[in-house]
């Protein structure tokens, strides 16, 4: 029921065979007269037996006809010649599902409007009831009558009651506003008897019609709907047709798809959509002639590889049966009147045609559906055909924010709907529109068409600029590949505007750089060490190591340095210090000499004090002692040359002395002085 | 004598052969790498990562091909295993950046005293082996001043070498600290990623605890403490909670 909402199921309520049409009105129009109204065939309410055959209403009517019989034929002359064209007056109406009703029973009354918009609904006060409602619906019924249509719409609010006591009670007229003008419903009068069922007429009026359906089904060799397919065998993506067609041998007043297969894992197209009318023809099955109408027509695409099924469909049709008439049908007494024994109605009525519903329920198909093969480029998006592109520019150069437009065209045998954009990478300097998209899809037996993108762009800066070619990629059903169209390089040149285009003149404004998209850096493409993990140099026992390493060095270097000081001093230092002294105890031993004339002795001793005192002054080893180290270390120490000359002379004096005879020598009391004199001389000299 | 000979020559040329097998298969990852074959890319890099081998370079181009395949909690775990290593890699420093942009929670970071962001600016402009080594040539030149310093024999001089050791002394120690502050945050600060979509942190190390937030993968998070098969974790902006430790891969 739900896609009779979407208000696409009246397209297929189409009426048949031209022969009984006119015999099926009269019984159809004068049926809805006896409530005195004409009644829309909404499928939104369910026929049920009594709702619009009111057992009272019928009593009620038969005395009305008897009074106004002339009036009736009137009314139905007139509703007759106006079914060309009808152009019916709003009407709105109440009605009750009984006017008699138990306690325990429910009644629904359906208030309707037909041919008329309602602006607001007014429900009257329910006393002596409890409501439930209101449940609207409304309803678009077309019928083709003898090739005319006719469109009647309706609009229903449904409420249910439950009655708290019996009694007789009148519910008020509902009111309803249509075009600024409120009308009103008729009166219901309902009566609620104590006991728990509804009673009299109407429950036997039920039963009797019940029978009477249950009588003339209608066999499913005369009647049935079929569904077919162009293959069964398609590959992922590639089109098959669906067509369901309805096979009759008998008057087929309406039929109306009650569901819609879904068609669970197809992406469908409808080839139906703008035709209004089922092509009809004639087809012999078994020998037999059906009448056959195909009723549904729908381009398939399967979406998925695999065994897929396309649900059956109903249909509910309106069979026109011969059948004898019952006793009790309520149009007996009126269609025998001798008016109707005119040869006009004598078909339609006396023989008694019988109005059937019918659920008719089409076979289920499989269809074997094989994956693409693999592959499939990056932009692949499910297509498969045969499919051109063609990308252009209005014009290849233009002023900075003039507009371009970028029309491109997909055009071929294919699901075109699939396409729902391209992705085309404009430079960031171009501002660009949502584009403009138009299908043109002719539904032939195969899908085929163009499908446009129009791109509005406007260059907001001078330059040359590429665009990168607009691929679309689909699989070729006649090659078994898939194929990637493109476009090719589209360039634009831009050239300078004429700076009326606003904030954009480029000359006095400056941009930021636009960053169009963040990516990561490259990777280290050089060589590089790897290392053991959790390995560090820091607290090896190398850098331990390394660490103390200075810290010994140094100590050792200090105490090294200590130890080298110390030497220094020892030997070269004292040694200074003491050589004066040195040498005064050797004069003064000498001086004793002298005085006890050990002449040897003397000399010896002299000689001893004058070496020492160069020894050890000028730290000259004694094992290089001699005259010439003496003569080079005084100079060398920038003796005075007087002094040094004399230092020489008494070292030469003294060893000479030694070996020579006293005669030939200086007397030792001078050389003595000398020695004393020169020693005294050098000290003062050095300090 | 003569097998043990041997048997080091043996030793040193398993570890040369397999040294340049390892640069082999990362020539080959990154030559996979740059043909936009960024899973057998990662294989590779994989191979000689699983043997306990690192570098910073090694975790970034492993991040990288990881981030290729839009495995960003993989690439911000390699990422941040590198910045481990070489906490002021520039390449790494973006891209963790560009990373962080491809995850689900942007968590506002607690902001921290200047101060200490300097220092550890400072600590974390070099690693930790290369403040080690610096410390070393500082101590070696800070003892050669002061050896001079002993031996000059003018006033001069030894001013000269006085202030140059003190100089390299205070170069030796902060260096010194240096390293010991990063090593010892490399040892102890566990950090990780989170790899679960979404991950509800509880207040206390059990199942029937209060949510307090959700996190989802990708997520840094600092590993604070551990009970049973539950880590308790804080994340950048200070708040922190129990989560099981199935759910995060340590940095």
């Amino acid at each position: 029921m739900e896609e009779w909402k979407n208000g696409r199921l009246g397209d297929w309520e189409i009426g048949k065979m031209e022969d009984w049409e006119n015999g099926r009105m009269g019984e159809w129009k004068n049926g809805r007269l006896g409530d005195g109204k004409i009644e829309s065939r909404s499928r939104m309410k369910k026929r049920k037996p009594g709702a619009c055959y009111n057992g009272n209403a019928t009593k009620k009517m038969k005395g009305i006809i008897t009074k106004y019989r002339h009036c009736a034929l009137i009314i139905v002359t007139i509703v007759f010649c106006s079914v060309p064209g009808i152009v019916r007056a709003q009407k709105f109406t109440a009605s009750a599902s009984s006017t008699n009703a138990g306690l325990n029973n429910s009644i629904r009354i359906t208030y309707s409007l037909s041919d008329a918009q309602a602006e607001s609904f007014q429900a009257p006060s329910f006393s002596g009831f409890n409501a439930n409602g209101p449940y609207n619906s409304s309803s678009n019924n077309i019928s083709f009558i003898n090739g005319k249509s006719v469109v009647q719409s309706t609009q229903s609010w449904i409420y249910t009651l439950t009655p708290t006591k019996a009694g007789k009670f009148t519910i008020e007229p509902a009111k309803v506003k249509v075009n600024g003008q409120w009308i009103s419903s008729n009166n219901l009068t309902i009566e609620v008897a104590n006991t728990g069922t509804a009673t009299g007429s109407q429950q036997q009026q039920q039963q009797t019609k019940q029978t009477q359906e249950a009588a003339v089904e209608a066999s499913a060799t005369d009647l049935f709907v079929k569904v077919f397919a162009d293959k069964t065998n398609v590959m992922q993506g590639e089109q098959l047709t669906v067509t369901y067609k309805i096979y009759t041998r008998i008057p087929v007043s309406q039929y109306a798809i009650q569901k819609l297969p879904t068609f669970s894992g197809f992406w469908s197209y409808d080839l139906m959509k703008n035709k209004e009318q089922a092509v009809q023809y004639n087809e012999t099955v078994n020998g037999q002639k059906y009448t056959v109408a195909e009723i549904r027509k729908v381009a398939l695409f399967p979406q998925k590889s695999g065994k897929l099924t396309v649900d059956p469909l109903e249909v509910e049709a309106l069979a026109h049966i011969l059948v004898k008439k019952k006793a009790n049908n309520p149009f007996g007494n009126f269609f025998n009147d001798p008016f109707f024994n005119d040869p006009f109605f004598q078909n339609a009525f006396t023989s008694g045609y019988q109005e059937v519903k019918k659920v008719l329920k089409s076979n289920a198909l499989a269809i074997n559906v094989s994956a693409l093969p693999a592959g499939q480029p990056e932009d692949f998006c499910g297509l498969v055909g045969n499919l051109n592109m063609e990308a252009t520019l209005d014009k290849n150069e233009v002023k900075s924010n003039d507009a371009v437009t970028l029309t491109v065209k997909i055009s071929g045998k294919g699901n075109l709907n699939l396409i729902d954009n391209l992705n085309i990478e404009f430079p960031p300097d171009f501002e660009v529109y949502d584009p403009q998209i138009t299908e043109n899809i002719s539904s032939g037996n195969e899908i085929s068409g163009s499908k446009t993108f129009t791109y509005l762009i406007i260059p907001r800066t001078q330059g040359n600029f590429k665009l990168n070619p607009i691929t679309l990629s689909y699989f070729d059903k006649n090659k078994k590949s898939y194929t990637t169209l493109s476009s090719g390089e589209i360039n634009l040149k831009v050239g300078k505007g004429d700076g009326s285009g606003g904030a954009y003149s480029s000359s006095t404004s400056k941009e930021d750089i636009k960053y169009i998209g963040s990516d990561i850096k490259f990777i280290e493409n050089k060589d590089f060490e790897v290392f053991p993990g959790g390995y560090f140099f820091f607290g090896s026992s190398w850098y331990w190591f390394l660490l103390v390493l200075p810290v010994l060095l140094f100590i050792a270097f200090v105490i090294l340095m200590r130890r080298y000081i110390k030497l220094q001093s020892n030997t070269v230092l004292l040694k200074n210090r003491r050589a004066t002294k040195v040498a005064l105890k050797r004069l003064k031993q000498a001086n004793t000499f002298m005085k006890s004339n050990e002449r040897n002795n003397f000399y010896q001793e002299l000689s001893k004090a004058l070496w020492g005192y160069v020894c050890d002054k000028f730290s000259i080893p004694l094992s290089e002692l001699s005259l010439d180290t003496a003569r080079e270390t005084l100079t060398s120490k920038n003796i005075e040359e007087s002094i040094r000359t004399k230092f020489i002379e008494i070292l030469d004096d003294c060893e000479f002395a030694r070996f020579a005879p006293a005669e030939a020598t200086k007397g030792m009391e001078t050389l003595y002085n000398e020695a004393v004199e020169i020693i005294s001389k050098t000290e003062r000299e050095l300090k | 004598m003569k097998k043990i000979f041997l048997l080091v020559v043996i030793i040193i040329q398993w570890l040369l052969a397999s040294a340049a097998d390892n640069k082999d298969i990362i020539a080959r990852a990154n030559q996979a790498y740059t043909e936009e074959k960024y899973t057998e890319a990662i294989e590779l890099y994989e191979q000689v990562a699983k043997n306990n081998l690192q570098s910073s370079e090694l975790f970034y181009n492993l991040g990288n091909a990881y981030f290729k395949t839009k495995d960003y909690p993989s690439a911000l775990l390699y990422y941040e295993k590198a910045k481990k290593l070489n906490p002021s890699g520039e390449k790494i420093l973006f891209n963790i950046n560009v990373a962080n942009t491809k995850i689900i929670d942007k968590i506002e970071e607690l902001p921290q005293p200047f101060y200490k962001r300097w220092m550890t600016g400072f600590r974390q402009s070099l690693s930790v082996d290369t403040w080690a080594v610096l410390g070393l040539i500082f101590l070696f030149v800070f003892f050669a001043a002061a050896a001079l310093y002993l031996i000059g024999n003018t006033i001069t001089i030894r001013k000269v070498f006085f202030w140059f050791g003190v100089i390299f002394f205070l170069g030796a120690l902060i260096s010194g600290i240096s390293a010991y502050h990063q090593h010892r945050d490399f040892q102890t600060a566990r950090e990780g990623i989170v790899f679960e979509p979404t991950v509800n942190v509880k207040s206390s190390p059990d199942d029937g605890s209060q949510d307090i937030f959700v996190i989802h993968e990708g997520t840094k998070v600092k590993i604070t403490d551990k009970v049973g098969s539950w880590i308790e974790i804080r994340i950048a902006n200070g708040s922190d909670g129990w989560v099981p430790e199935s759910v995060v891969r340590i940095i």
